[in-house]
């Protein structure tokens, strides 16, 4: 696949001042528009690059294969090309909940392309596993999928007009409720089980000893609880914990000040 | 106008803000900047069965979920929120006290005050209704889903089972012809060889489209030449008009048409010959034309703009809109007048969607039918 092919198909925005890249890969659920409040803090002093996983924002949903993503490996390969299109070297990555799982897998396949790891909220298993605790059961997961269901069918009332268009009801417009962090439902539900039935926890011991990884673990995060963050911490080599004060699971839309905060602190050590 | 009767304004007097909001027919909650309710109405504690000591202070909104509903709240509502400070009608199960769940539609907005901290607004209604609805409705569909495919599975086994001894008949008729039958005979063979012709068309036909829908027909990538192409269909087609001398059958490729290109030569020529093959059907007189135009796209590539017009019985309006369904003939009269299964129109169809391009007709009744498309192709590599 061409370099272009590639920019083109994950939506990839690059800009900022700086020469060092800085590589924001948003979770399950989202888009590029989750880092949306932590970017400005760092355009000055880096290259940001954004981008979208198939079959969500605007990526090209017709690339998506269902095989390849099977497992965190196809995202993380996807995360490659982008550094191989780009030519992105001796980077940042920040890897917001899942994502932070597939950046540890890439920097595993290709240390070369980050110097250092930044892992937003992460879990390498969701599923409690004899005295593992990941915080769910398979029946919680199934419960997640029927709520997929529910509301992407609820929600084509709110967001079919959206979609298609309607120049009559200019109201229904880009900024209708729902318009960001659209996501494709076949792919949403496979991204789900890839994401929460699997197993990473084996790819935390192969992030190398030089990359440098921050472990951003917020308070009271029903998905990522804190023994999770704990038990990452312990088995990347070069790794630093802070818990952050900021509660939930995305910390960089309830709390970007702290969320930046310790990044900048991270990266200036 | 009239004076109101004192019981009137005294039920107007009492009605407050307040009483708007505890007893409105939805839920209405606040929450505090750690998502711990801050106020809820009377509303949503009957409907959940919780005291107000319970949750307010004390209790998170997500704490109310479903353990599956949670994450979905962490994954796509708080973000959405968030980002937008607002989200429409998004479904949760609620969790009563009793244990039962509630399906609800959950709208909620979110106000930041800088420097402070930020309040939720959440509005909850009963779903109860509509979530029955969508789940017979994603049954129907299913059900609906698993026919068709039950259905196409069928036609494709019995297509297959079909051709066999079809193949074998084609082959005796032939072998039959080289006996010296008598004229008698030799009428009776050509009837059995168009019959055997029309049937392993139609078997083709279905097996065709079955692999169509499935997904299971890659688009080769082979040097051809579309010129030598549209003439060998267009010779194929005036030999079946043959029995139509009023009928004048042109094919012409434009000189900006490169002689060699890159594709499926296969499927673009069944393309085009299934809209030849129809046009000549339905054309007594007049003409059945095909034209091939190039242009040259940025990077190499060539657009084809091809076009196959006819001045035949032309197409009803009213029908236009079906012609490309599956086994769909334009009109009853049409299907026993001239024969045919309606799929053509729907593999031309659908080998055009491979490459990303669709069929388009415009027809006037007595006058003629147009259909055209558009191909992307590259050109062989130096």
């Amino acid at each position: 696949m061409t370099s272009t092919a590639t920019i083109s198909r994950h939506n990839v925005r690059v800009f900022g001042a700086g020469a060092v890249p800085m590589v924001f890969a948003h979770g399950f659920g989202c888009d590029q528009n989750m880092w949306r409040f932590i970017t400005p803090a760092f355009e000055h002093d880096y290259q940001i690059v954004l981008f979208d996983y198939l079959g969500h924002g605007r990526s090209d949903v017709s690339a998506y294969q269902p095989a390849r993503y099977a497992s965190l490996d196809g995202y993380a390969a996807d995360v490659l090309e982008i550094c191989a299109a780009l030519d992105l070297r001796h980077g940042v990555f920040v890897g917001h909940s899942v994502s932070a799982m597939i950046g540890a897998i890439a920097c595993a396949r290709e240390p070369e392309r980050f110097d250092a790891l930044v892992m937003i909220g992460p879990s390498p298993r969701y599923l409690n596993d004899g005295d593992y605790v990941g915080g769910f059961d398979r029946p919680d997961i199934d419960g997640l999928l029927d709520a997929l269901d529910s509301n992407y069918l609820g929600w084509s009332s709110s967001m079919a007009p959206a979609i298609m268009g309607r120049p009559d009801r200019p109201e229904l417009g880009e900024e209708l409720a729902n318009s960001f962090c659209r996501t494709d439902p076949a792919i949403a539900r496979q991204f789900a089980r890839t994401t929460f039935l699997g197993d990473n926890r084996d790819d935390l011991a192969r992030v190398p000893a030089r990359t440098r990884t921050l472990v951003l673990q917020c308070a009271d995060d029903v998905i990522a609880p804190k023994a999770v963050g704990q038990f990452v911490h312990s088995r990347v080599a070069n790794s630093v914990l802070v818990n952050m004060r900021a509660t939930g699971h995305c910390p960089n839309l309830s709390a970007p000040d702290e969320t930046i905060a310790a990044i900048k602190a991270f990266l200036a050590s | 106008m009239a004076e109101w009767p004192d019981f009137l304004i005294e039920a107007l007097f009492d009605e407050s803000a307040e009483d708007l909001y505890e007893h409105a027919p939805c839920g209405y909650l606040s929450l505090l900047p750690d998502g711990i309710v801050g106020k809820v109405n009377a509303t949503f504690l009957e409907w959940t069965g919780y005291s107000s000591a319970e949750l307010v202070g004390k209790a998170r909104f997500l704490d109310l979920l479903t353990v599956g509903g949670r994450i979905y709240y962490e994954t796509h509502f708080q973000p959405l929120l968030r980002m937008q400070r607002q989200v429409r009608e998004v479904a949760f199960d609620l969790m009563r006290r009793s244990g039962e769940r509630l399906p609800v539609l959950v709208n909620a907005t979110h106000r930041e005050y800088p420097n402070a901290g930020s309040i939720t607004r959440i509005t909850v209604f009963d779903a109860t209704d509509r979530r029955h609805y969508e789940r017979e409705l994603l049954a129907a569909r299913k059900a609906a889903e698993d026919a068709a495919q039950a259905k196409s599975e069928l036609i494709a086994a019995i297509s297959h089972d079909v051709r066999a001894p079809l193949s074998a008949i084609t082959t005796a008729i032939a072998l039959l012809e080289k006996t010296a039958p008598t004229p008698q005979q030799a009428r009776y063979i050509r009837v059995l060889r168009s019959s055997t012709a029309h049937a392993l068309t139609l078997v083709n036909n279905l097996l065709d489209l079955g692999r169509l829908e499935a997904g299971r027909t890659p688009l080769r990538e082979e040097p051809f030449s579309m010129r030598e192409l549209v003439n060998s269909v267009a010779a194929t087609a005036r030999a079946t008009a043959l029995d139509k001398p009023d009928l004048e059958l042109t094919a012409t490729v434009a000189p900006s048409v490169p002689d060699a290109l890159v594709g499926d030569r296969s499927k673009i020529g069944q393309v085009i010959s299934n809209l030849m093959m129809n046009a000549v059907k339905f054309t007594e007189r007049g003409f059945v034309s095909v034209t091939v135009d190039a242009r040259d796209e940025d990077g190499g590539g060539v657009t084809l703009d091809v076009v196959v017009s006819d001045s035949g019985i032309g197409i009803p309006a009213d029908r236009l809109p079906h012609i490309f369904e599956e086994y769909a003939q334009a009109t009853d009269d049409i299907a026993q007048k001239y024969g045919g299964t309606g799929l053509g129109l729907a593999i031309c169809r659908r080998v055009l969607r491979l490459y990303g391009s669709d069929l388009s007709v415009t027809s006037t009744v007595g006058t003629g039918t147009t259909f055209s498309f558009s191909l992307s192709l590259n050109r062989p590599a130096p």
